[in-house]
Formats: structure tokens, C-alpha cells, sequence
């Protein structure tokens, strides 16, 4: 939002908020400009001793690893499919809980739950794993030890390819959602409370409220996030799908993404040509994406667009 | 004007991005941030050091040695000790640089592109990949240097072993000494073996052991007979016959002197076909196939055997390792395979500015009893006490131990002997070294340049299969999908490949 400023043309009429934004400028530069020299190890078969400049230029063979590959289909699907089941659901979810929250009128009510529901984002996936492990296991777990209290037939959860995208994106959510609400609370802290008591004259009902008022006000927000996110759809969440997974074969056709491909691909050789090159793939890709979700944002609502 | 403001700030990030470039041509100046930092560290704790011992003779030259491994609590102090003797023996300082496993072969693989210059660094063909360090010349060639400074190590290793450390003629790495024959063994709860009366003390296959299996199956209902194996490395099937190259993916007949190139999914028909009996019969738990971390119920003592590399003194060693007694019985017979000796080298870093001392340290852990006790055991009195010239029990709460280091740092046989070790083991271990079965092709090391995409392409695939013939119902059917997958994979470019450098070797013998 703050980048719309930029398109005042004055440089010496704005100095004062040049000099402000020169650290972020500069950060941006040694953090995520600087390093890009690295694409050309893709490029290239790397030598230690002759350095990222002097090592042979190969061409494009460092990307034919990956693009002959017979799964890549397969874990391009999933890590689309995947992540944007991901994005649409937390998405909603997140909303949903910033507006129940903001419903909440207690404040110590609102700290609590907050709290509560902000504390998986902290959990490193490792320890995911081995919670929901201590859930799926297929002959000690709760879950399975719960079916066959009632009568059912325990599932062999680590062998049944079919239930894991539920699983998951339950999982997913579970992580994510009270940190994804926080802005869409923040933002909706921000919207003018003479509106609500307009509304209230009215008689609007709250459900009128949310509809006409709430959501309209979070719409821009909403959109730059969801941006965002769809400009990362091509990179898999790694942590969560090798980790949560258990790493297991028989999981793959459902929960192979290209991160955990090549993960496992390469882990053997260690070469930083074959994944730079599937890397600058997915940054070409997502580059693509970002761009092409902003365009159409900006054809809908020049308004909410990114840039 | 707006255009101009963005031109100007391209114009400028490009800039800086053309200054980092160049940068990393001056090697060690501009790097990944995090290896700078490390670096630094170490450098700032060399200096120190230095100063602190400038009236010795020629000022000493600091080997940075890295390693994997926990850090001891005590570690620098032994250092200090250990680096006086150094310097009054080849004046010569030793910075040894512990790694945490999980971070040694990202941090080493880092440290070796930002041109950090390390000295000696550990590798093996299964972690810090020696042959992924070869590819990218990482590794520094020693063969000249070894030849003047390394005389000793090189005439304590039994014939062939430095060959091990060579690709194209030029030596890259100095293995280190520990078992280095290949047998397998079952490893047995002595408590079930005598219930049942086991009284086998060799096997040649693995169905001579199915009848004290079914005793087990019918009389212990909450134990499984065996632990099955998550890779396909392990099999008394597969390796009666064959040997393995290429990460498994290529086998020849251990007999056969044509040197054909078989491919695994021949070669290893048999060992998937047996493991499924194991499976249906119920030798394995019935959901092994996708259990995915069976510590706990090893721990619990739930599997009566496993298979694992048979050694001098191994069954004392799984023993103190699981807490309850265990028997060896050793299968098939001791085979020196082509690269036998891999599994742990110590090699020069590409960037080193001491080679020579590097080399001098190296021969010098590898060869003297002294320095190479200090360094796994600390110092006497303090870590350890003597009970006689090569026995040594360490003290309670000992806050520097890394004897169970000793064969990634040399020479394990010259470590003293702990009070659970059985004596003689070195000397036996030494004697099956030398004494067994060596493989055709002894000193051929396959070059995996051509054939990196396809290589990367099976481990994928091949990891999709693991442990699917624990849970097959129809073995020749997943057999046969699996043959089919490694095969649009690129089986048989790589077994062409292996082939046609079997060939090549053959013919320059």
C-alpha cells in the first residue's frame, strides 16, 4: 500500500519519506537482490576451486533432471492442488475467526483465544509430526483406537494415500489460522465505529453488519494477502509435507510436492547446479503467477492491486 | 519521471548486485552470511591461540580439522593440552571443529563453495558425499604431498585400502582403519536364543533360521521374530551373490570375472521375494510396511533378531547399546567389496593454505598412540585412568569422551581398550581386514558425472517403493511396477553406463 506513495513524482518534495523507507530499500537489496547472482549456478556446473563465476557453463542441462523426471507432472499437480486448497480455506477460515473475534466484546476473552489459537504456529512441524503421529498410528493411535471403541475398523493411515490432503489441510489450518487472523483483526479494529452505530440506527441486523460493513472494509487487505499467497503457490510448504508426512512412499501420489521431490532427488549428490535450477523453476513461475493474479486484481479493482 | 525513478533504482540494485558478484571471486572475502560469521569465529579463536605461544621456536601452523559429532564439554581444554604435545612433536596446532550431524553436510558443503579455507575435513560415501565433493573439486590432490609426509599412515593399511581414496589416479582422500571386510550377522536376544535353543553359529542363508522364527510366532505372541529393513542395503540374499554400485542400483556377480552389469531389480528379485515370506508368514509386524519409527519398540526388546554388519566384538557392542544381552551369528563370509573403506576418510580441503601440515597432523593421529589416546580420551587422571598399557577406564561424569569417534579419526585400532570391550578386537578386526574374500574390481570407484540426472530420478523413485514388499500381496506385481518405474527412470542408462566403465577399468588392468 505504502508503494503507491512512490508514484508521487516530486524526489526532493518527498525526501523526508525516501530517507525513511532507504532502510527497507537497502535490506531489500543486500537480502534478496544481492544473493540473485546465485541464479547462474543453474546455469553452470559448479567447481569449488574455480568459484560461481569460472565454473563451465552447461546450458539448460542442470533443468532436464527435473523436467524429464516421470513424477514431475505429478508433484507439480499436487503442490498446485495443495496449496491452493491451502490458500482458499485458511483464507476463510482466518476471516471467519477475525470476525468472530471481533464480535467477542471482552477483551480478556479476545487475549485468550487469541493466544490459544496463535500457539501451533509455533510448534516446528518436527513436533507436528510427532503429535499427529501419536494421532495416526495405525495401532496405538487415538484416533484409530477411538474407531474401534465404536465399533469401526481401525485405518491404516500411512498407507491410505486418500485421506491426506483432509489431513493435511486440517492440520494446515490448525497451524495457521489464528496468526492469518491477526491482521484481518487489526484491520477490522480500524474500521470507523460511527459506521457500526449508523448501522444500528438502522436496525441492521449483525449478520447486514458483517456483509455490508466488515467485509467491504477488509476486502483490500484480503486481496493484498491473497497476492501474496499465490505468488508462493508453486513452493510447497517443506516442513509440513516431508516432516507431517513421515516421509512415507506409499503417500507420495498425494503428497509429493516438488520441494519434497527434489529434496529426496538430490539429497544423495549435493548438486547445487540441478537445485538451483528446479529453484529458480518454481521463482520464474511464481513470478508469473504474481503477476498475472495482480493484472486481473487491477482489471477488477485498480484499487486493490499490489502494485 | 516515474519511469526514471524506477530506472535509477534498478540502475542501483543491479549495482550492488555486480559488486557482490565480484566479490565472491576473491574467495574467502564475500560470502553466504552465515559461513562469514563462522569463519570469523574461527579465525578470531586461531589468533588467539597464536599469540598465546609466541616464544616456541617457528611460530606453529593451525590444522583446522572438521568433524561430525557433539562437542564435549571439555573439548577446549583438551585441546590445549593436545596442542602442546602437537607442537613439541611436529609443531603443529590443532583447531578441531566439532559439527552437529544433521548440520555437517550443509555446513561443509557451504563453507567448501564460499572458499573457506579449512584444512582437513571428514567424508565417506554416505554423508558429506566424497564422491559429490570430487565432482565439484572440492578436495585437494595429495598424492605428492602424502608421499613426503604421510609415509607412516600409508604403510600401516593393508594392501589396496588407499586406492579407495583415488579417482582418476589422483588421491583425494586418506580412508581410515576400522572393519572394513563386509559380513553380515544376525543379531540375537540371548535370552530367546537359549529359551528356544538356538544353537546355530553360522549361516549361509537366512531360512536356516525360520524354525526357531516359527517357534517365536507360535509361542510369543507380543514379540516379532525380526526387524526388517527399512533400506534394501541389508540382505544375506543379495550379497551371497552380489555386490553393489552406483548407490545400489548396478550389481555384478562377486565371481564373475566378465564384470557384467546387472541391474538391481534382478539382482535384488530374490531378497523382495524373501521379505515378503518374512511378512506373510508374520516374522515382521504386520504393519511395518508403513511404521515409521520403531525405536520405541526396539527399546522394549519387541524384535528377537535384526540383521546388521557383523564385526569382532559386535555383539558386545549392540549389547551395551540396547541394554540387554545380545549373540552374534554371522552370515555368508568376510568380502572386501570395491570400495571397501570409504565409509570413513578424512580429505584435504581444495582451499587449504597448509596442506603440508595438514597432511603431517593427519599422519600423526593416524600413526601415534599418544596423540591419538588424547584426543579420543582425553587426559589421564583428569577423563580417564590407566589400568594398564592398553586399558583405561574413564572417570564418573567424564567431560570429554569421543572414544566412540575413534573411527572417523585415524587408526581405530590404536585406541585403548574400554572396560566392555573384549580384548583382541583390533587384532581380529585387523586380521579379517587382510585375510578376506576381495572383490573383482577392487579399486574401481564409478564416476557418476554422466549419469547425475538419472541417479537423482531412481533415489526418487526408489524411496516411493521402500518397504512395499513388507505389505505386498502380490509381490511379482509390485515387483514388476517398480522395474518399471526405475526403468522410465533411467535404470538402464546407468547400468550401460557402469558397464562401459567396468570395461574401460578391465581393459586398463
Amino acid at each position: 500500500m505504502k508503494r503507491k506513495k512512490l508514484k508521487i513524482p516530486h524526489l526532493k518534495d518527498n525526501i523526508q519519506l525516501f530517507t525513511l523507507a532507504l532502510p527497507a530499500i537497502v535490506l531489500l537489496a543486500v537480502f534478496s537482490y544481492w544473493p540473485m547472482y546465485g541464479i547462474i549456478l543453474a546455469f553452470k556446473n559448479y567447481k569449488v576451486p574455480l568459484g560461481m563465476w569460472g565454473s563451465p557453463w552447461v546450458g539448460l542441462k542442470n533443468f532436464l533432471f527435473f523436467f524429464q523426471a516421470q513424477d514431475a507432472w505429478r508433484v507439480t499437480r499436487n503442490t498446485l492442488l495443495l496449496n491452493f486448497l491451502f490458500i482458499t480455506v485458511t483464507l476463510v477460515c482466518a476471516v471467519g475467526f477475525a470476525l468472530l473475534m471481533f464480535e467477542v466484546k471482552s477483551r480478556t476473552h479476545v487475549k485468550v483465544y487469541q493466544t490459544v489459537s496463535i500457539l501451533p504456529n509455533f510448534l516446528s512441524w518436527v513436533a507436528v509430526s510427532y503429535m499427529s503421529y501419536a494421532l495416526l498410528e495405525p495401532t496405538k493411535g487415538i484416533l484409530n483406537r477411538v474407531i474401534e471403541s465404536m465399533g469401526g475398523e481401525g485405518i491404516s493411515w500411512y498407507a491410505e494415500p486418500e485421506y491426506w490432503p483432509v489431513i493435511l489441510l486440517i492440520i494446515k489450518i490448525w497451524h495457521g489460522v489464528g496468526i492469518g487472523s491477526i491482521v484481518y483483526y487489526a484491520a477490522l479494529m480500524g474500521v470507523d465505529s460511527e459506521l457500526y452505530e449508523a448501522a444500528d440506527i438502522d436496525g441492521a441486523t449483525k449478520l447486514q453488519k458483517i456483509r455490508y460493513i466488515s467485509l467491504p472494509c477488509i476486502v483490500p487487505i484480503i486481496t493484498i494477502r491473497l497476492i501474496m499467497a499465490i505468488g508462493k503457490i508453486f513452493r510447497g510448504d517443506f516442513g509440513l509435507f516431508y516432516n507431517v508426512t513421515r516421509d512415507q512412499g506409499t503417500l507420495y501420489p498425494t503428497t509429493d510436492i516438488i520441494d519434497t521431490y527434489v529434496y529426496r532427488a538430490l539429497m544423495n549428490q549435493g548438486n547445487v547446479g540441478m537445485s538451483s535450477a528446479v529453484s529458480l523453476f518454481q521463482s520464474v513461475v511464481c513470478f508469473i503467477t504474481l503477476m498475472i493474479t495482480n493484472s486481473v486484481v487491477k482489471k477488477i479493482n485498480p484499487e486493490n492491486s499490489l502494485f | 519521471m516515474k519511469k526514471k525513478m524506477i530506472a535509477l533504482l534498478m540502475a542501483g540494485v543491479m549495482a550492488v548486485g555486480m559488486l557482490a558478484g565480484c566479490g565472491s571471486t576473491n574467495r574467502s572475502s564475500q560470502s553466504e552470511s552465515s559461513t562469514k560469521q563462522s569463519s570469523a569465529e574461527s579465525e578470531t579463536k586461531s589468533t588467539v591461540v597464536e599469540s598465546s605461544t609466541e616464544e616456541v621456536k617457528e611460530e606453529p601452523v593451525t590444522v583446522t580439522w572438521w568433524m561430525y559429532g557433539g562437542a564435549a564439554d571439555e573439548h577446549d581444554l583438551v585441546m590445549e593440552e593436545l596442542n602442546k604435545l602437537l607442537v613439541e612433536k611436529i609443531n603443529v596446532k590443532l583447531d578441531l571443529v566439532m559439527i552437529a550431524s544433521s548440520e555437517f553436510d550443509e555446513k561443509v558443503r557451504l563453507a567448501s563453495m564460499a572458499g573457506e579455507d579449512f584444512d582437513l575435513v571428514w567424508t565417506s560415501n554416505w554423508k558429506n558425499h566424497f564422491d559429490a565433493n570430487v565432482s565439484r573439486d572440492a578436495f585437494m590432490a595429495i598424492e605428492d604431498i602424502v608421499a613426503e609426509y604421510g609415509q607412516e599412515m600409508v604403510a600401516s593399511m593393508p594392501d589396496g585400502l588407499l586406492d579407495v581414496g583415488k579417482v582418476d589416479g589422483h588421491l583425494y582422500a586418506i580412508p581410515n582403519q576400522q572393519i572394513l571386510a563386509r559380513q553380515l550377522g544376525v543379531y540375537v536376544q540371548k535370552e530367546y536364543a537359549e529359551k528356544y535353543n538356538l544353537t546355530l553359529t553360522h549361516i549361509d542363508d537366512i531360512s536356516e533360521m525360520y524354525d526357531f522364527f516359527d517357534q517365536i510366532v507360535a509361542n510369543e505372541p507380543d514379540v516379532w521374530p525380526l526387524l526388517g529393513t527399512k533400506g534394501m542395503t541389508l540382505s544375506i540374499e543379495t550379497e551371497k551373490i552380489y555386490e553393489s554400485l552406483a548407490n545400489g542400483y548396478v550389481f555384478i556377480k562377486k565371481d564373475d570375472d566378465n564384470l557384467t552389469a546387472v541391474p538391481e531389480v534382478i539382482a535384488r528379485e530374490e531378497l523382495f521375494r524373501t521379505q515378503n515370506e518374512w511378512y506373510k508368514r508374520g516374522y515382521v509386524q504386520p504393519d511395518f510396511a508403513t511404521v515409521t519409527d520403531t525405536t520405541a519398540n526396539a527399546k522394549a526388546g519387541k524384535y528377537i533378531c535384526h540383521l546388521a554388519t557383523y564385526k569382532p566384538g559386535g555383539a558386545e557392542e549392540v549389547s551395551n547399546q540396547q541394554g540387554r544381552e545380545y549373540i552374534v551369528i554371522p552370515a555368508g563370509e568376510p568380502y572386501l567389496q570395491a570400495t571397501s573403506g570409504q565409509e570413513t576418510m578424512t580429505a584435504v580441503n581444495v582451499n587449504s593454505k597448509n596442506p603440508e601440515a595438514a597432511v603431517k597432523l593427519l599422519n600423526l593421529v593416524y600413526t601415534d598412540k599418544e596423540v591419538f589416546n588424547m584426543l579420543l580420551s582425553g587426559i589421564e587422571g583428569v577423563h580417564y585412568n590407566k589400568i594398564d598399557d592398553t586399558h583405561i577406564q574413564t572417570v564418573e561424569n567424564c567431560k570429554y569422551n569421543y572414544a566412540g569417534n575413534a573411527w572417523k579419526f585415524g587408526n581405530q585400532f590404536l585406541a585403548y581398550y574400554n572396560p566392555q570391550q573384549i580384548d583382541g578386537t583390533w587384532e581380529e578386526t585387523d586380521k579379517m581386514n587382510r585375510e578376506s574374500e576381495v572383490s573383482p574390481i577392487r579399486g574401481f570407484a564409478f564416476d557418476s558425472t554422466n549419469v547425475q540426472a538419472e541417479l537423482a530420478q531412481l533415489d526418487a523413485v526408489s524411496a516411493e517403493f521402500s518397504k512395499g514388499q513388507y505389505i505386498a500381496e502380490d509381490i511379482d506385481a509390485w515387483m514388476k511396477e517398480r522395474a518399471d518405474k526405475l526403468e522410465k527412470a533411467g535404470l538402464s542408462k546407468v547400468v550401460a553406463e557402469v558397464q562401459a566403465q567396468l570395461d574401460a577399468w578391465k581393459a586398463s588392468k
